[in-house]
């Protein structure tokens, strides 16, 4: 296996305990921050090539996230890498009883090319800051942050214990041959099914960061123009290609009557009369997925947008109407500038349509009724949900971030990335003394032994001894 | 044997009725497994009698007492476990709603071992039941007559699609893990635990594995010897053996070896008397297969105590081996018997190099006066828990997560953490629909 060397190296580095001390791994995070000022100027021309991504979007959603993780990450490590004390039962109150954060040892980071920097960097903070040894593999779709990644990283961080792999299909499957501690992938349900798989050989623990049909409910109730903005902002940034974009939209006809201009005026307030010419709006990634895009603009009618420029890569923002259920363009996760509008005559109906599907990342309701709000919370199911804006909740690192059921199992982003790259080892530690007191259990076994071990091992109901 | 398909399906649209989800309802049929636990007693220990030939005490302490106090403390518990989480927001979140929500997964699957079949089967339920699931039960087979009491009783006393048993062995468990399942909790070894997470991928469900390994226990030259000793001894013999945080084999100076033995020998006798096969407290091997695999692994061996068999009976009396090689046998596999193999390692240093060569272990256990040295084998190594100068006893402390790493397995239950393992973490962020000048900077 050509990667066989290269995880075995890691490993060795790991075991002997180099990426333990609080301070290496201080130094590594510190390591990363630098190489995102050094930079900078570098990853805005990949992300433009690749994307054609604009320096406004590049900074806020591939810098700034960044660099946001890698602070709160170090402000907090070292209250994060403390033993937790956990209570203790009546028999165990002179022991020390805690919860150890323990790195795995070398870990996977396999990443996608839509938010190429962002996605492979911050789980890599959480792994490092975790203790781990890491193996990145950047996606080869994003081809100029690819190269941008295996050529500068490295030389910023230890190279025993860290390293870039390039590559596509075949050399990812090989590398998935040898054994990690754990593995953390983000990428479509498919390709993560053949992750957990192969992870499944090796009993690797995985964290999969997947995708869905994220649905977007709108009432009849709500501010249309604030509404507009704040559906048109989050499909539309990055060109559509964000796993917690609003995918589709559910809303009445008498809604769709009153959002259409809205939308129309926002999408022309955000990016003028022709997006093609605006700095801000950006292009599809590679000509597949221009050409599977185009293909959705069929299902339905347009109502905005709808131009397309196959040597750009160009899709206009767009929505569609006349949509159907059973439509090419609500059959996948569209990952594209593209909103369908799907006609439902009230609430109850957009919550079962939307429990009939897979369960998504994200489910988003607008309303200036709380109870509208609250009720297609309850009544559905979805990594997170935002109530009145669109992909919001992902900029709260207080807030765990993963999916459920197809769209991903595990979580990160903060303190959840330290937690999902360490095992928490519950470790109790006792005296040698005091050995009568064990007396009750060791055989030979009697009835005042059971009532003595009830009397110091049970939990009663409301008992007071749990708490604090 | 009606279809799995139709066995899951059923719980799935139970699941969908929404009615496992009211706090009251889940509160409900905990009572109703409190209450079973209580008036079953009496046929429980039977079915453990039974099964492994575990005397009335020992089961009760082993597993009734355990169950029922998971069951007070969950319902106890429940409210609060069960409320949103609100959490710290920033400048542009101020006005804002940010919490993470405690949802149920939908159909749980918790598959049992034969070991200690009741409680590895109810813990499991009870964080399941608790997290608002449905939750398809299936019992070891191996372990016959429980997994039968465990069919007749949770539907006289639970909601029977929610809360369904499924009986069988292999071909029957193969068949309900082609069914999609939103969590799927495993007891039992590492083999069949690639399968069930292999299973698992097809549907990206979620595991927890609990499986095993060779628990390592290392006994320092400077330690009370008699103390340690009688606590190995109790940890090492208990259901024969057949215990997956069991200390399987002991690594200590050669010079403390003879003495090692001795102390084991000496509290063999004050815990079984002197005719062990005779001791009401002393368990069989749970059938044929594994008693023959066991004898398997002492040969060749340097037998210093025990090593009499009867297989009509499946006895197989407290052993110990000594001066083990690392490359024998019996140092291969998990034994998940009474047998107990004494490696010498000359210092701290080798024994945790010997345990970082290996498979990380379920449980790890080191027994020292010299508490640096007891620090040092900790942060060196890795294993799902331990148990510092003694063994077993984290295991009994719910507010510690029990599980394994590595090859002895992932994810982690009991207490709080069982009820975290079968809820789904919800961010939910809800904005005002107001406000949007606070919008225009993106």
């Amino acid at each position: 296996n050509p990667y066989a060397g290269l995880v075995s190296h890691l490993r060795a580095s790991w075991l002997s305990g180099k990426t333990r001390p609080m301070e290496y791994r201080v130094a590594q995070l510190e390591a990363l921050e630098r190489f995102l000022d050094d930079k900078k100027q570098q990853i805005m021309d990949a992300t433009a090539s690749d994307l054609g991504k604009g320096p406004f979007e590049t900074e806020l959603s591939e810098i700034l996230v960044c660099k946001n993780e890698l602070h709160e990450t170090l402000n907090n490590l070292s209250c994060w890498m403390k033993d937790e004390k956990v209570d203790r039962i009546l028999a165990m109150q002179l022991d020390s009883a805690f919860i150890r954060k323990d790195p795995y040892g070398v870990v996977l980071i396999i990443a996608p090319w839509n938010y190429p920097i962002q996605l492979f960097l911050v789980p890599l903070i959480g792994a490092i800051a975790a203790g781990n040894c890491v193996i990145v593999k950047p996606s080869e779709v994003s081809k100029k942050t690819e190269r941008l990644v295996a050529e500068a990283l490295p030389s910023y961080l230890d190279k025993d214990c860290f390293a870039v792999v390039t590559g596509g299909v075949p050399e990812t499957t090989r590398l998935l041959e040898n054994k990690f501690d754990y593995i953390f992938f983000t990428g479509t349900p498919p390709v993560g099914r053949i992750v957990m798989t192969a992870a499944a050989k090796h009993l690797t623990p995985v964290t999969l960061e997947l995708g869905g049909k994220n649905p977007c409910y709108v009432s009849d109730t709500c501010d249309v123009t604030n509404v507009a903005r704040r559906v048109a902002w989050g499909r539309f940034f990055n060109a559509g290609q964000t796993c917690i974009a609003p995918d589709y939209l559910l809303c009445t006809l008498e809604m769709q009557e009153k959002l259409l201009p809205a939308l129309r005026e926002a999408t022309n307030y955000f990016y003028g009369p022709n997006p093609r010419e605006s700095p801000d709006f950006g292009r599809i990634v590679s000509d597949k997925q221009f050409q599977r895009l185009r293909a959705l603009l069929g299902s339905g009618r347009v109502a905005i947008g709808g131009q397309t420029d196959e040597a750009e890569r160009y899709i206009a923002p767009t929505v569609l109407v006349d949509v159907q259920p059973s439509d090419p363009v609500m059959q996948e996760e569209i990952f594209g500038p593209i909103l369908p509008m799907l006609i439902i005559t009230n609430m109850d109906e957009a919550i079962d349509f939307i429990n009939s599907q897979e369960r998504p990342l994200a489910v988003y309701a607008f309303s200036s009724d709380d109870k509208v709000v609250n009720q297609i919370l309850e009544r559905t199911s979805s990594g997170g949900f935002c109530g009145n804006d669109t992909l919001m909740h992902v900029t709260l690192p207080s807030l765990p971030f993963g999916g459920i059921g197809n769209s991903g199992l595990g979580t990160h982003h903060g303190k959840f990335s330290f937690d999902t790259f360490s095992h928490l080892r519950g470790c109790l530690k006792r005296g040698m003394g005091r050995e009568s007191l064990n007396a009750p259990r060791y055989p030979p076994y009697s009835q005042r032994k059971l009532g003595l071990i009830q009397a110091t091992l049970k939990v009663a109901r409301k008992s007071d001894c749990t708490l604090l | 044997m009606e279809k799995m398909q139709q066995i899951v399906g059923r719980a799935r649209a139970a699941f969908r009725s929404g009615r496992s989800r009211p706090l009251e309802f889940r509160i409900q049929q905990l009572k109703a497994l409190e209450r079973m636990v209580q008036e079953k007693e009496k046929e429980i220990l039977a079915a453990l009698k039974a099964d492994l030939n575990k005397c009335g005490y020992n089961a009760y302490s082993h597993e009734i007492l355990g169950v029922l106090g998971e069951l007070a403390l969950t319902m106890e518990k429940l409210p609060s476990w069960a409320a949103p989480q609100p959490v710290k927001k920033n400048l542009l979140t101020m006005r804002d709603e940010a919490y993470i929500g405690y949802e149920p997964l939908g159909v749980v699957l918790v598959i049992g071992a034969w070991n200690y079949p009741f409680v590895l089967v109810m813990q499991p339920l009870i964080g399941a039941i608790a997290a608002g699931n449905a939750v398809v039960v299936k019992p070891s087979e191996v372990s016959e007559n429980t997994a039968r009491l465990v069919a007749e009783l949770l539907p006289q006393y639970l909601d029977k699609d929610l809360y369904p048993v499924v009986t069988g062995g292999v071909p029957e468990t193969t068949e309900l893990l082609t069914q999609r399942f939103d969590h799927i909790l495993y007891t039992g070894n590492t083999a069949v635990g690639k399968i069930v997470m292999a299973a698992a991928a097809k549907h990206l469900t979620p595991v927890t594995l609990e499986l095993g390994g060779k628990s390592p226990c290392y006994i320092d030259k400077d330690c009370d010897l008699a103390v340690a000793c009688r606590r190995i001894t109790w940890g090492k013999y208990m259901n024969c053996g057949q215990t997956c945080i069991a200390p399987d084999y002991i690594l200590c100076d050669p010079s403390i070896q003879s003495k090692v033995v001795e102390n084991i020998k000496a509290t063999l006798k004050e815990f079984y008397g002197e005719d062990v096969k005779s001791s009401p407290d002393y368990e069989r091997i749970i059938n044929q297969r594994h008693f023959k695999r066991i004898l398997g692994l002492m040969e060749g061996q340097k037998i210093a105590h025990g090593g009499e068999t009867d297989e009509a009976s499946c006895f197989i009396a407290p052993t110990i081996l000594t001066d083990v090689s690392p490359e024998s046998k019996v140092m291969e596999e998990e034994i998940f018997g009474p047998v107990l193999p004494i490696v010498p390692v000359k210092s701290v240093e080798e024994a945790i190099e010997f345990i970082n060569g290996r498979e990380k272990p379920l449980a790890l256990y080191v027994f020292s006066n010299n508490k640096q040295l007891i620090k040092s084998v900790i942060s060196e190594t890795s294993s799902g828990g331990v148990t510092g100068n003694d063994v077993i006893m984290h295991f009994f402390l719910s507010t510690l997560p029990f599980g394994g790493v590595g090859h002895s397995g992932m994810g982690a239950y009991h207490g709080k953490h069982s009820f975290e393992t079968f809820s789904h973490r919800r961010a939910c962020l809800i904005k005002d629909l107001k406000m949007e000048s606070t919008n225009k900077m993106r």
